[in-house]
C-alpha cells in the first residue's frame, strides 16, 4: 500500500472547500511520510480543466469518476467507486472532510476493505511513516490519537476542521 | 414487516465521563441510559407499527456487556417486542468496525425488511454504524432520515442534508438511520415499563453468531489510541465572573470587539 486518497465531493458543480483543505493537509503531510497524494473526484458532467486545478491544492494526481449516478447525492456508488480507485492505486490511507455523503461513503469503503476508520479527526500528524489522527472526544475535552493496525486506513476528518488556502498556480494529470 | 432497531448503551450524558488511561477506553462503570439518539428510531418504529403496517415486529439489538440489558429493557418499554443482545468479553474494545461486524452478525440471523439505527451514539458521538452495517450486510443504506414512508417492497425517505432535504426511495431489506429531528420519542407509561422484562429476551455470545473473536474486540480493531492529550486553549479566553456586573463587561467587551455599536 503506497499514498493517499482523498475523497473530494463535488458542491454545487465546483470541489467542496472542505475537501480542498483536507487535501492541501494531505498533501503536507504526505510531503512528511513520503507518501504521494491523489485526489479522487467522483460526480456527474466532471470539469477536466478544474480536476486539472486540484494540482494547486496539492493533488499529484487526481483520478476522476464520471457517471450520472455519482451525482446524485447518494453515497454508496461513490463507495464503489472509491473502491475501484482502492483496487487500482492500492492506497495506504483514505482522507475525506465530513459531509452526509462522504461519512456514508467512507463508511462503505472502511467496512469493504476491512480497513480502521476514525471519524471526527480534528487534526492529522505524522509519526514517523505513520499518519496519526487526533480525534475529539468527550465534549472537545480530549484528544485521542487513532492510529491504524490494518493495512489501509480511513479517516473523516470533522466539518470543517482544515480550511483551504487561496492557491491559484498549479496542476495535477487527471 | 420485521423491523430490527440497533441501540447502544451510553454513559449518561449529565454525568461526569472520564477515559481509563490504562486501556485509553471511556470508563462505563458509571449511570448509563440507552443512547438518547436511538430513541428516536424506536419512536419511528413504533409510529410504523401503529400505523401502516400493524403486523409490525420491533426486535431490539445491542451489543454490550450484561448491563446493557437495562437499557435494552427501556428500548422494549418504548415499544419494542423482543431484544437480541450479543454479551460477550471478547468483545470489548471493538472499534467502530468491530462493532459493525458483530451487529451484522446479529441482523444476518433474521430476515429483517427495515434495520433502523440513530444518527449518532452519545458516547463516542460515531455517526457511520448505519454504512458499516449496511455494507456488510450488502443492502442499501440511507442516513440522516427526518421522515419515513413505508411502501410495498420499499421505503421513501425524506432525508436531511447540507443543502436541505433529498428524497430517496430504497427497496426493502434496507437500513435507514434516523435523524433526532424526525419524531419526539414517547415516554414509555409505568406499565410498559414493568412488562419489559416479560418481553423475550435472547442473550448471544459471539461463537453463537460464528464471529471469529480475532476479527472484533480490542484484538481485532483496526484502530489503536496510542496516547491522549488535552486540547490547546482558545488563546486570548476572557472569564467574566458575575459580581453583579457582568451585563456591564460583556456590552463593554461586545463593544470593544466593535460586535455591537
Amino acid at each position: 500500500m503506497a499514498g493517499i486518497a482523498v475523497l473530494c465531493e463535488i458542491q454545487g458543480g465546483q470541489v467542496a472547500k472542505g475537501s480542498l483543505g483536507v487535501l492541501e493537509e494531505a498533501a503536507r503531510l504526505g510531503a512528511a511520510i513520503g507518501e504521494p497524494v491523489t485526489a479522487v473526484v467522483t460526480g456527474s458532467g466532471l470539469d477536466d480543466a478544474a480536476l486539472a486545478a486540484l494540482g494547486a491544492h496539492g493533488a499529484a494526481t487526481v483520478v476522476a469518476a464520471d457517471d450520472p449516478r455519482l451525482g446524485a447525492g447518494l453515497a454508496q456508488p461513490v463507495a464503489d467507486a472509491c473502491a475501484a480507485a482502492q483496487e487500482a492505486g492500492q492506497y495506504r490511507y483514505w482522507l475525506a472532510g465530513a459531509t452526509i455523503m462522504t461519512a456514508d461513503a467512507m463508511a462503505g469503503l472502511a467496512a469493504r476493505l476491512g480497513a480502521g476508520i476514525v471519524i471526527d479527526a480534528v487534526e492529522l500528524v505524522a509519526d514517523g511513516s505513520d499518519l496519526v489522527t487526533r480525534r475529539s472526544g468527550l465534549g472537545d475535552s480530549v484528544l485521542a490519537h487513532c492510529g491504524f493496525t490494518t493495512p489501509v486506513g480511513v479517516v473523516v476528518t470533522r466539518s470543517n476542521a482544515v480550511a483551504p488556502s487561496e492557491q491559484s498556480a498549479g496542476s495535477a494529470p487527471v | 414487516m420485521r423491523i430490527a432497531i440497533c441501540v447502544k448503551e451510553v454513559p449518561d450524558p449529565s454525568a461526569e465521563k472520564r477515559i481509563d488511561e490504562g486501556t485509553n477506553r471511556l470508563v462505563r462503570a458509571g449511570e448509563n441510559t440507552l443512547n438518547p439518539y436511538d430513541r428516536h428510531a424506536i419512536e419511528a418504529a413504533v409510529r410504523i407499527k401503529e400505523g401502516p403496517a400493524p403486523d409490525t415486529e420491533i426486535t431490539v439489538v445491542t451489543v454490550g456487556p450484561e448491563s446493557a440489558a437495562r437499557s435494552v429493557d427501556r428500548a422494549l418499554a418504548q415499544g419494542g417486542d423482543r431484544s437480541v443482545h450479543v454479551a460477550d468479553e471478547a468483545a470489548a474494545g471493538s472499534d467502530l468496525l468491530g462493532t459493525a461486524r458483530i451487529l451484522a452478525a446479529a441482523l444476518r440471523r433474521d430476515q429483517y425488511d427495515l434495520i433502523l439505527l440513530g444518527q449518532q451514539a452519545a458516547d463516542a458521538e460515531c455517526y457511520v454504524m448505519a454504512g458499516l452495517v449496511a455494507e456488510l450486510l450488502e443492502l442499501p443504506c440511507v442516513t440522516q432520515a427526518a421522515s419515513i414512508e413505508v411502501g410495498d417492497g420499499s421505503v421513501t425517505v425524506k432525508r436531511q442534508v447540507e443543502t436541505g432535504y433529498d428524497t430517496v426511495r430504497a427497496q426493502t431489506p434496507c437500513v435507514v438511520s434516523v435523524s433526532d429531528a424526525i419524531n419526539d420519542p414517547r415516554y414509555p407509561p409505568l406499565p410498559a415499563i414493568m412488562g419489559a422484562k416479560k418481553k423475550p429476551h435472547e442473550v448471544l455470545a459471539l461463537a453463537d453468531l460464528g464471529v471469529d473473536p480475532a476479527t472484533v474486540g480490542a484484538a481485532g480493531a483496526g484502530t489503536k489510541v496510542g496516547g491522549l492529550s488535552k486540547p490547546e486553549g482558545r488563546g486570548d479566553t476572557v472569564l467574566i465572573e458575575d459580581d453583579g456586573t457582568a451585563a456591564e463587561k460583556i456590552i463593554e467587551f461586545l463593544v470593544e470587539k466593535k460586535v455591537v455599536a
